[in-house]
């Protein structure tokens, strides 16, 4: 009876939380609007509700939970933007005239047009494993790695972490420092209490003595003395929790280590550097944030430093962030452009390529693209040199699409011949038969097919054929959403009768009713890469049957354009845009279609740097950053400064606890 | 008393762990008759050999000399058995010689949803210890053919995961909590001091945060829980404290000594008794910069066609300190004393290759050396059959030796054992009678003789073929395209017949094209009794 009683006043507070945290605003706490409902009716039930439910999408459910439209509004906007693409309702429908269309589609949008932005709680949540192994690695000041010989060709995971932790998959967000659906298991716990022992039996070490130095200062012949382990764990336990040691922290290290010597007090020493390692303020984010219950406000200063370092280092901050926060100026405009300019300074600032690059553009699958490791690391080196180059050189974004930099080494040679004088000289090692090559950069100049992310040879190669390269297209690059195709559907093989032949095997494919919803869209985005055939190599090359990864580099040649009339690239976008070649498509996606793009780079964006999926909350600042990144000589820089600067990323809005009286 | 101080051995080698005085209490205690268990260790050599730097070439089963890659093993001579004349095919490509070397294949093509032999003895030795086998290796996976990476394979014909790091092993063996009491110790307080922590801060945060540490102390309680219930009935009588764990390796050798001695505990201990470990992956790209040698190991041994006297020196180089690891084994296995023997006296250790001469590939005359197991292998000496047998004979002999009934849909249940491993009679290699002439007409050469490798090592890409009576050396050299068309390795040892170009000088016979070559002993890759 007690339990039954605490747990009902809990939910009442809850409750009241809940709707007092919602903004009045129009839309919230209302069914949609009657226009609405009846275009639903009219059009879509038939389909998405009563005794069909295709797709998933429910919208007689969603019309029925009349009571807050805005907690659906992502199935709102996704139904609405299908039918404002013209998609839905399908060909052979009764169409809704062009006005009903039009005011359906704008429907959603009209109900966040006044919704502030509004910032989520500060969450507790696990270290990923990439963020886990660089903050345990710069904590110590030395790699943790495992001992395997080295040798050319072979593919090794050398990571002590990576061994031992699973990797975590992809959160709702899609990155994998979503971590909040992956609890932290027994197996988890039992290896992170491995690696804690690892890690400090080198660090207490004959090995770790330069690291134990950077806390100590120099340590003489007689090993730590008290005011060294003092030391030690007061700075270890400041830099691994993320905020200064308080004061009872303090005096605890010194009570436990005062009078010991030796193996005494480096046992001491051991036992509380493992506990700082397992304490959950190591393992997860965000423990010790300051939180005012009820209140919406901006983070405190140590947050704040974290939210910066694990965004753009995927690390944990270093000691002049800490300072900043602990001086409480980080917070300040000025003092913070200055750390997010010196961070991406950073060599550390690579993980926004590494992890956020490799995530958002799926570079892992070139891993698998070829079975050589030199020439899979040249062809994945690629585009993450490239996206490392745009990000840390501050250059426009319009330049992720359309770019004349390019990074190569001997094995793409073949890719670039007409560039072949830019190539740096390759060297033979004797007696080595394939190595990893550096990648150089160089400016395009002769190599008219290339440039920018979409042209790469491994992006072309990791996606073969029109329905990967249009799917890839559209969901990375555009940002939008598909389903997963309905089972039982033979994939399209490529004919060898030319190319009429294989695009009227796509017709029919698309007259199938339950794929013609989306590859009336994906279709069209992928017949513009037909001038580039599986291998990345350019169709229309007089040397493309060369255009391969490969270990010689070919002696200098003219290269010419040739006409294939079975290479046909041209296409209709499901919205209706034409273009006849790739060039054109490429101009399409740097125009017309140029903020959706953004807007899609701006969710990346956003979503990686707060690892959460975004809310109705986000909506504002993603149509305000759209906006202004959409601008000519928008930077990868102005990009960065916007989510950092942004209301979800500097603020915090805190639910109230959840009371449990106290019985009486 | 006295008898329990006769039989402590301590040991110091470079990384060699003191045997601690508490392990020898507890075996003091243990009933003298139990009968220690036979373990198995396979110590894999990749890219086979230069054949006339490994071969021996005469001698007879107890009376023989070693060859010069063998040459670590001379302090071991009496506990070693070496097996010569393994392996019956044309040719042992990397990805198959790996397999060839565990998985007894007869043919290609018969490995579908077959076990290698570790796995097998694996199955029957195991119960009873805490780690089932230990699956090993140096370097990481050669992705243009993976294959190429492993020995051991499941009863599914899948290959077995390997791994490389020597103290990742021994922590694993000797620093795990659960038989570790130290380490227990320390992980209970530890777990419990985190325990009261999160709690603590439990109370500070909002719902949704605390289902996240909820999740936390979870995971901790069942820690503790899992530690509680492994108790003190398993924890080894063995004071594992007092095993010295691997410093960071500089090189590989480092790198492998360590692991040999890990391995060699591991053993001694009972914490398994089944062990793969390969040298290399075969195909390996490995640098061996600690023996002074620059270039790669597979691009050396293809030592015909990258023919150069530095390079087959830095492949010999290489060969030997193989050899010399395997020596390093046997000789760890010696030291640990165990019942009233050794503890090699208690292991059998299977050293070798999956393929032969190294340029070619040749299935034939695969490196193969037993040692250990006393009273159930007869060493000491070198046993070369009549024929050319494949390794698969061998594998099933091994299998009986550890009492391992070869399931019926397994390729090693259709095949014989291989006679003389324990002593037994088996039918030795004897050179059959041939006739020998050389006959040069213009430029035709007609030969006949013993073919024959170049025992010198400025004309290894180069062969010989004796013909008695024939004053002058015959010689062959021939581009590396007649080389391998004709496997010149496979027939090296026997006598053929020859038709090719040529010419007689004033110092030898010359032949420099080949268009002919026949076996007159009816040598035939593939032909392998059953």
């Amino acid at each position: 009876m007690r339990m039954l009683l605490r747990r009902s006043w809990g939910v009442a507070l809850m409750v009241a939380m809940h709707v007092s945290a919602i903004p009045a605003i129009a839309g919230a706490g209302e069914p949609p609007p009657e226009n609405v409902r009846g275009f639903v009716k009219a059009h879509c039930v038939r389909c998405h509700g009563e005794k069909k439910v295709q797709g998933d999408v429910d919208l007689e459910v969603l019309l029925a939970d009349g009571s807050d439209t805005l907690r659906h509004f992502k199935e709102w906007k996704s139904a609405a933007g299908r039918v404002a693409a013209g998609e839905m309702p399908p060909a052979g429908e009764k169409q809704p005239t062009a006005q009903e269309r039009a005011a359906f589609a704008k429907w959603p949008k009209s109900l966040i047009a006044d919704l502030p932005a509004k910032p989520g709680p500060v969450q507790i949540r696990r270290l990923s494993i990439p963020e886990y192994k660089r903050t345990t690695e710069s904590l110590f000041g030395f790699g943790l790695t495992l001992t395997t010989a080295k040798a050319e060709q072979t593919k090794v995971e050398t990571s002590l972490i990576r061994n031992l932790l699973p990797p975590d998959p992809p959160g709702p967000s899609g990155y994998t420092n979503d971590t909040g659906g992956n609890p932290i298991t027994t197996k988890s716990l039992e290896s992170y209490a491995y690696i804690a022992d690892v890690a400090i039996t080198r660090l207490l070490g004959p090995d770790g003595r330069e690291a134990m130095e950077a806390y100590t200062g120099p340590v003489g012949e007689g090993g730590l003395t008290p005011q060294h382990a003092a030391k030690l764990l007061d700075t270890f336990q400041t830099r691994a929790w993320r905020r200064p040691a308080i004061a009872d922290d303090r005096k605890a290290h010194a009570e436990l280590v005062r009078g010991l010597s030796g193996d005494k007090l480096n046992a001491v020493v051991k036992g509380e550097l493992k506990y700082i390692l397992m304490s959950p303020e190591f393992i997860y984010r965000g423990v010790l944030a300051k939180r005012v219950a009820g209140e919406s406000g901006p983070v405190d200063d140590f947050e704040l430093a974290e939210r910066l370092s694990y965004f753009l280092w995927a690390d944990m901050p270093d000691d002049e962030l800490i300072a900043a926060a602990a001086a409480g100026t980080l917070s300040q405009p000025k003092v913070m452009e200055g750390q997010v300019r010196r961070m991406l300074r950073s060599p550390k600032a690579r993980s926004l390529s590494e992890v956020f690059g490799v995530q958002w553009l799926q570079l892992d699958e070139l891993d698998n693209v070829n079975r050589e490791v030199p020439y899979a690391a040249a062809l994945k080196g690629q585009p993450v040199e490239f996206l490392h180059d745009l990000i840390t050189r501050n250059r426009p974004l319009r330049e992720l699409l359309d770019s004349r930099t390019e990074f190569v080494n001997a094995y793409l040679a073949y890719y670039y011949v007409p560039d072949l004088d830019q190539f740096p000289k390759a060297t033979r090692r004797p007696g080595v038969e394939l190595e990893i090559l550096p990648l150089t950069r160089i400016e395009l100049r002769g190599t008219q097919e290339r440039g920018g992310l979409l042209t790469m040879p491994g992006i072309l190669a990791m996606n073969k054929g029109p329905i990967q390269r249009g799917k890839w297209v559209l969901e990375r690059i555009l940002g939008e959403h598909l389903g997963e195709p309905p089972p039982n559907v033979p994939p399209i093989k490529p004919t060898k009768g030319g190319a009429k032949s294989f695009r009227e095997q796509f017709a029919a494919h698309r007259a199938n009713k339950a794929c013609a919803s989306c590859h009336d869209r994906i279709d069209p985005v992928g017949f513009a890469f037909e001038v580039y055939n599986d291998g990345g190599g350019f169709r229309l090359a007089s040397n493309v049957a060369a255009q391969k990864v490969g270990k010689a580099i070919p002696k200098p040649m003219a290269v010419k354009r040739v006409e294939d009339p079975n290479v046909d690239a041209s296409g209709v976008l499901a919205s209706g845009e034409r273009f006849k070649d790739f060039e054109e498509f490429r101009t399409l996606l740097l125009t017309k279609l140029w903020p959706r793009v953004v807007e899609n780079l701006v969710r990346q964006t956003l979503a990686y740097a707060l690892c959460r999926e975004l809310d109705v909350g986000d909506e504002k600042v993603v149509a305000d950053l759209t906006a202004r990144l959409s601008k000519p000589g928008a930077t990868w820089g102005d990009l960065i400064d916007g989510v950092v600067t942004s209301v979800p990323f500097r603020e915090a809005s805190h639910p109230l606890p959840e009371v449990t009286p106290k019985p009486r | 008393m006295p008898k329990m101080i006769s039989r402590r051995t301590v040991l110091r080698g470079a990384c060699g762990a003191i045997l601690p005085l508490p392990y020898l209490n507890a075996m003091a205690e243990e009933p003298q008759q139990q009968k220690k268990p036979l373990r198995f260790v396979a110590l894999f050599k990749p890219n086979g050999v230069h054949p006339p730097s490994w071969n021996i070439e005469g001698g007879s089963e107890n009376s023989f000399r070693l060859s010069p890659m063998m040459a670590p093993l001379a302090d071991h001579k009496a506990d070693v058995l070496v097996v010569d004349n393994m392996g019956a095919s044309g040719f042992s490509g990397h990805g198959t010689s790996v397999q060839r070397f565990l998985s007894g294949r007869l043919t290609l093509g018969k490995r579908e949803g077959a076990a290698s032999i570790d796995q097998l003895i694996a199955d029957k030795i195991a119960p009873g210890t805490r780690h089932r086998s230990l699956e090993l290796t140096t370097e990481g996976l050669f992705t243009q053919a993976p294959v190429c990476s492993y020995v051991s394979y499941n009863s599914q014909g899948r290959p077995v995961p390997r791994e490389s790091d020597p103290q990742l092993i021994f922590d694993r063996l000797f620093r795990d909590p659960l038989v570790h009491p130290a380490q227990r110790r320390d992980m209970t307080s530890l777990l419990d001091r985190v325990d009261d922590h999160a709690k603590n801060l439990a109370k500070r945060v909002g719902k949704e945060d605390r289902r996240t540490l909820d999740q936390y102390l979870t995971a901790v309680r069942e820690t503790e829980k899992k530690i509680e219930s492994f108790g003190t009935a398993a924890a080894t009588k063995t004071d594992f404290d007092s095993f010295r764990r691997p410093t960071a390796p500089a090189n590989l050798n480092e790198q492998v000594e360590q692991m040999l001695d890990v391995i060699a505990l591991a053993l001694w201990t009972d914490s398994t008794r089944c062990v793969s470990y390969m040298l290399g992956n075969d195909n390996s790209r490995m640098i061996f910069d600690f023996l002074g040698v620059k270039k790669e190991h597979h691009y050396l041994s293809h030592y015909f066609r990258n023919f150069s006297r530095a390079n087959i020196e830095d492949l010999y180089k290489i060969c030997v300190w193989h050899t010399e690891k395997f020596a390093y084994l046997v000789k760890r296995l010696k030291a640990y004393s165990e019942g009233e023997g050794r503890l090699l006296d208690n292991t059998l250790v299977l050293f070798g290759a999956g393929m032969g001469e190294s340029d070619a590939h040749t299935g034939q005359r695969i490196p193969t050396v037993l040692a250990g197991a006393s009273g159930r292998l007869k060493t000491g000496r070198y046993v070369r059959h009549e024929r050319h047998m494949e390794l698969g004979h061998l594998h099933r002999s091994l299998l009986a030796t550890f009492g391992v009934e070869v399931p019926r849909e397994h390729h090693l249940a259709q095949v014989n054992p291989l006679a003389g491993l324990d002593g037994g009679a088996f039918k030795a290699y004897q050179e059959a009678p041939f006739q020998s002439s050389v006959e040069v007409a213009q430029t035709k050469v007609t030969v006949q003789g013993r073919l024959r490798f170049s025992h010198d090592l400025d004309k290894a890409n180069q062969f010989f073929i004796d013909v008695e009576g024939e004053a002058l050396p015959v010689r062959l050299q021939v581009p590396f395209k007649t080389f391998e068309q004709h496997n010149l390795p496979y027939y090296c040892g026997s006598p053929v017949r020859i038709v090719g170009k040529g010419e007689r000088t004033g110092k030898e016979v010359v032949v420099t094209q080949v268009s002919e070559l026949q076996s007159l002993v009816g040598l035939k890759p593939g032909s392998d009794p059953k």
